[in-house]
């Protein structure tokens, strides 16, 4: 390979001696197997894109009765109502002379 | 090319203009191809890729630049897609081997140098000077076989890659300077 090297000139002159007379080129068979893959992948493209739709509407469906659920839970626990704070707060407030009421 | 692509036709989906666009523009995608992957049967596929990236893509043509710069573009991103992913193969193939998880299935293919466009007599040559043009990173590469493999100008290179002409010059001076440090080396 050697040989070569000291004669290897780095321009596009260079790989046009090395080229051949008939240039790389298809035939019209690559423009049907094109159109025939068209075909073939537009329906596959079609329906992933409906199972991409469907899987985000069950996503968002799932989002919803979750934070539903968590919702109504949340109302009927007693253990989540902290409605003491907001009282006690209040009174000391009001008993303070701090609270923002005016008669 | 026979007639002038109607962009506005291929937009629509027209297939008959999509036809008379591949065959216009399926010899310089399959030959740009070559020269990042220079096996012929490789380049076939990728410019289908291509073909089918085009139609799927062309609705958000925004015709600031010519159809076949944008082309051709696609082109250069497709081969340069798959260089990564060949790497990434064989990454992945390296540390299974290191683990002994090899599989048939996994094994590299589509590497042969397989260019069609080299005489016979000159195919070491030129896959010498390829795999060495393979070596070199990937902007340098880009530049180098655009301009200096397929012939395309300078202006034309520099809309591929969305730089300036004098970019495309200082990338092809490194690019040279770099394939002689390494044909020397070999």
């Amino acid at each position: 390979m050697k040989t070569h090297q000291s004669n290897m000139d780095l321009n596009l002159g260079y790989l046009d001696k090395l080229k051949s007379a008939d240039q790389a080129s298809l035939g019209t068979d690559f423009t049907e197997s094109v159109m025939s893959r068209l075909d073939e992948e537009r329906p596959n493209a079609n329906s992933a894109i409906g199972i991409r739709a469907i899987a985000v509407i069950a996503v968002i469906l799932a989002v919803n009765i979750l934070g539903g659920i968590a919702y109504f839970n949340a109302g009927t626990d007693p253990a989540s109502v902290e409605d003491n704070d907001t009282i006690e707060s209040f009174s000391e407030s009001y008993f303070s002379g701090n609270a923002d009421y005016e008669y | 090319m026979a007639r002038q692509i109607d962009v506005n036709k291929l937009k629509r989906g027209d297939r008959t203009e999509f036809e008379q666009f591949v065959n216009a523009f399926k010899d310089r995608v399959y030959s740009t191809c070559l020269s990042f992957i220079p096996n012929q049967h490789d380049a076939q596929d990728l410019s289908q890729e291509v073909f089918l990236e085009v139609y799927a893509s062309v609705a958000h043509f925004k015709e600031n630049a010519q159809l076949s710069t944008w082309v051709y573009r696609i082109a250069v991103n497709k081969c340069l897609e798959e260089i990564r992913r060949r790497k990434q193969q064989k990454r992945s193939a390296f540390f299974k081997g290191l683990l002994g998880i090899e599989s048939e299935a996994e094994q590299i293919s589509g590497d042969k140098f397989d260019h069609p466009g080299f005489q016979a007599e000159n195919k070491e040559k030129a896959e010498m000077l390829f795999a060495a043009i393979g070596s070199l990173p990937e902007n340098q590469k880009i530049a180098y076989n655009l301009t200096q493999v397929e012939g395309y100008s300078y202006d034309e290179a520099s809309k591929i890659m969305g730089t300036t002409i004098g970019a495309i010059e200082s990338l092809l001076f490194r690019a040279k300077k770099n394939l002689r440090k390494t044909i020397k080396r070999e």
